[in-house]
């Protein structure tokens, strides 16, 4: 679910930027590292259109309550999820101190959105979860089956019964 | 190389046009097979054969930016631009440049792009009918239908304007 663009400012970090494109926010890591604040951002990893079967195929048949999801960004995932999906449980993490510090100062998240700050592939989660999403990767071929062999590792235990480990940027689900 | 589109206009070389598809064609004239090399306006224009020695041109192809009208007076200026192997454009939409494919998949596709034939790897994506801009290297979501319709494919173009990854979303 995209911000309202009145609560977004023009930011320069070191490790990011919010620049306005045509009264847009685009949050930009690098050149082709960018982020658009809009809505389909989130239903596309959340598998909410209209033709791409692939994409929601891997959420066929799951109900979710409790989410995981690495990768914060804007925060668009997190907001969709407790906004439209009225999830009771939303963590984010997130390695990113000056991006988790500057959503938080813009009060971009519910406070009820847990956001945790360390690196997504290795993190152990203390809780079990319905979906855990991970949001990490720009291009298909930077997922490595050694990236995948690490988040079934370190993910597939903290699963509730029928819950998903989920890559849509592929998309595929991990087992 | 079709007919320039100013200046003065060789006849022979409308008819090498016509052949070879080819103004500046250095092949011989009249084509193999053919023994006489007389070159008739009418026929050249409109197609067929002035006499049975004389060689059978093709109609004339319509799809480029001109071609000579068909009906008389003909002309030879009839023929500025004409492209006798110019092929139609076809129109298909795309999405705005993105980054994550996923997310070109739940896109709408706004803008009309065109291509010769139906897209595919390997084919250059135009943003202009006359097909003389390429499409800047990016990746995008696609449609057959119009605009504000979602994404049913999602494809990369390079800085030529060449598409490749065309997959089904």
């Amino acid at each position: 679910m995209k911000i309202e663009e009145n609560k977004l400012k023009e930011h320069t970090g070191s490790s990011f930027t919010l620049k306005k494109v045509d009264n847009i926010s685009v949050l930009s890591f690098t050149e082709k590292k960018s982020i658009i604040n809009d809505d389909v951002y989130a239903e596309a990893f959340l598998g909410k259109c209209d033709n791409c079967e692939a994409y929601k195929k891997i959420y066929e048949g799951l109900s979710y309550d409790k989410v995981l999801v690495g990768g914060l960004g804007l925060g668009l995932i997190a907001r969709h999820l407790k906004e439209k999906d009225n999830c009771s449980v939303i963590d984010v993490v997130d390695n990113n101190n000056e991006l988790i510090t500057w959503v938080n100062s813009e009060k971009l998240l519910d406070d009820s959105i847990n956001v945790i700050e360390h690196d997504a592939l290795t993190y152990t989660p203390t809780k079990k979860y319905d979906l855990i999403l991970m949001d990490l990767w720009w291009d298909e071929d930077e997922i490595t089956d050694t990236i995948k062999n690490t988040l079934k590792t370190n993910y597939l235990s903290h699963l509730n019964t029928n819950g998903r480990l989920l890559l849509p940027l592929i998309p595929l689900e991990l087992k | 190389m079709a007919v320039p589109g100013s200046g003065t206009l060789s006849l022979l070389k409308l008819a090498k046009e016509k052949v070879y598809d080819d103004y500046n064609s250095g092949s011989s004239w009249p084509p193999s097979g053919t023994s006489g090399s007389g070159i008739n306006l009418h026929e050249l224009t409109v197609g067929g054969q002035a006499h049975s020695q004389t060689h059978v041109f093709e109609a004339t192809n319509t799809a480029g930016s001109n071609a000579p009208n068909g009906d008389t007076p003909y002309r030879m200026s009839e023929f500025y631009s004409y492209d006798h192997d110019a092929v139609s454009s076809t129109t298909s939409y795309r999405t705005n440049s993105g980054f994550k494919y996923n997310v070109l998949c739940a896109s709408n596709t706004t803008a009309a792009i065109y291509t010769v034939n139906a897209i595919t790897n390997g084919s250059t994506v135009y943003t202009d009918s006359a097909r003389t801009s390429v499409l800047a290297s990016g990746k995008y979501g696609w449609h057959v239908n119009a605009n504000s319709t979602q994404s049913t494919h999602r494809f990369y173009v390079d800085g030529s304007g060449v598409v490749s990854s065309f997959a089904s979303c």
